[in-house]
């Protein structure tokens, strides 16, 4: 598990690269920009995933996260904060989509893309199945324990242990301080401590 | 060694230590450096969390969309020839469209007035016919009517042969000259 001061990305990243990197987009370097994607569009993808549970809706939001980044990043000022920002600028889209969603929800049938849980008939017997079956255990368990968190004590367990940030990035994602920050997580984690299925459940599937 | 030393860590402490190590107070730092009962303890929990991690990304599909970002936005002023010229050709639609629906529309239904007009200048025509009409029965005009009795339909050709006999049927019609003339 990271450390709290550990900077943690989907790829390999030298801090000094990707200052250099963020300072060339901001200047209006497309290249450079599509270089910022090529590290951090998994990061962000899954982020997007954890909290919207559909594929096809988070490819979705990850192109419209990263458009809105290119169009904004002139005005980023603090440099060595550009994961936080692009965080912070997916956290606010997708808060948008669940916004939206919920408001057609009162005049329509819900259109949910949420990717199902258990494989369908035909590759029921196929080997992967145990994979999805597996997959879909884990999304469920994780889900009832979330859950019972309030929103900001899952927000920021999701951003800690699935997306990995640490408190100092988190902080800056959700321009909390870092003691609020610690106060939410405590909490989540005197809730999780109390889940023993999910705990065994992780021992099994990943010893 | 002090009680605090010998002390392991409670839940509540256990939780803080794994969040940021830091925040313990320094004794319970260095109770938990020295402790491999808190050690383990500590390790067993942060191992499930970070089960958590790698499992959520294992249970997440790949992405199969490439990013693309948006064509950079032209920096020609507003009245380069692309614009304007663009806007003359949504005015040519525009204007095309408003004929192709409105003349149709005016060709089949005449307006309000003209039928009004129609309907006066046929009344006028079926007046002036019935006038000629009434000219071609009888041309002499109303006043003389009430003399010729054309007025009265109850005057048929034989009570006018009472009153005016022809000259046929009068027995004194056959004398030539009248007496008393000289």
């Amino acid at each position: 598990m990271p450390s709290n001061n550990e900077k943690i990305s989907g790829s390999a990243v030298n801090d000094d690269q990707l200052i250099a990197l963020v300072e060339k987009a901001r200047d209006g370097n497309r290249a450079a920009f599509n270089q910022l994607i090529d590290r951090f569009q998994e990061a962000v993808f899954r982020m997007v995933y954890y909290r919207t549970r559909s594929h096809v809706d988070a490819e979705d939001l990850t192109q419209d996260i990263f458009v809105k980044a290119y169009q904004h990043i002139s005005r980023i000022r603090e440099t060595d904060r550009f994961r936080s920002w692009l965080f912070s600028i997916a956290l606010n889209r997708v808060r948008d989509f669940h916004r939206k969603k919920r408001f057609r929800g009162l005049f329509k049938a819900s259109d949910n893309n949420i990717d199902p849980e258990f494989p369908d008939m035909q590759t029921r017997d196929k080997p992967e199945a145990l994979d999805h079956v597996l997959k879909a255990e884990f999304w469920q368990q994780i889900g009832l324990i979330l859950n019972k968190l309030s929103g900001m004590e899952r927000e920021v367990f999701i951003l800690r242990f699935m997306d990995q940030l640490n408190i100092r990035e988190i902080s800056q994602t959700l321009k909390k301080s870092e003691s609020t920050v610690k106060t939410h997580l405590y909490r989540a984690l005197a809730k999780f401590k109390k889940e023993s299925s999910l705990r065994r459940f992780l021992q099994e599937v990943s010893p | 060694m002090s009680s605090v030393n010998k002390q392991h860590l409670d839940e509540d402490q256990l939780l803080r230590a794994v969040i940021d190590i830091k925040d313990l107070a320094a004794p319970l730092q260095g109770h938990l450096a020295g402790c491999k009962q808190c050690l383990d303890q500590k390790a067993r929990f942060e191992a499930d969390l970070g089960r958590i991690g790698k499992m959520a990304q294992q249970a997440t599909p790949q992405l199969s969309k490439r990013i693309i970002l948006p064509a950079r936005e032209s920096k020609k002023p507003v009245w380069a020839w692309r614009g304007w010229q663009g806007a003359l050709a949504a005015a040519a639609v525009t204007a095309v469209l408003v004929l192709a629906i409105w003349v149709p529309i005016q060709m089949r239904s005449p307006l309000p007035g003209d039928s009004a007009n129609l309907a006066r200048e046929m009344q006028e025509a079926e007046q002036l016919m019935a006038e000629v009409d009434m000219l071609v029965e009888n041309a002499l005009p109303p006043v003389y009517n009430n003399i010729s009795g054309e007025t009265a339909p109850q005057l048929d050709d034989d009570f006018i042969q009472f009153l005016i006999p022809s000259i046929e049927d009068d027995p004194q019609a056959s004398v030539p000259e009248m007496k008393g003339l000289a």
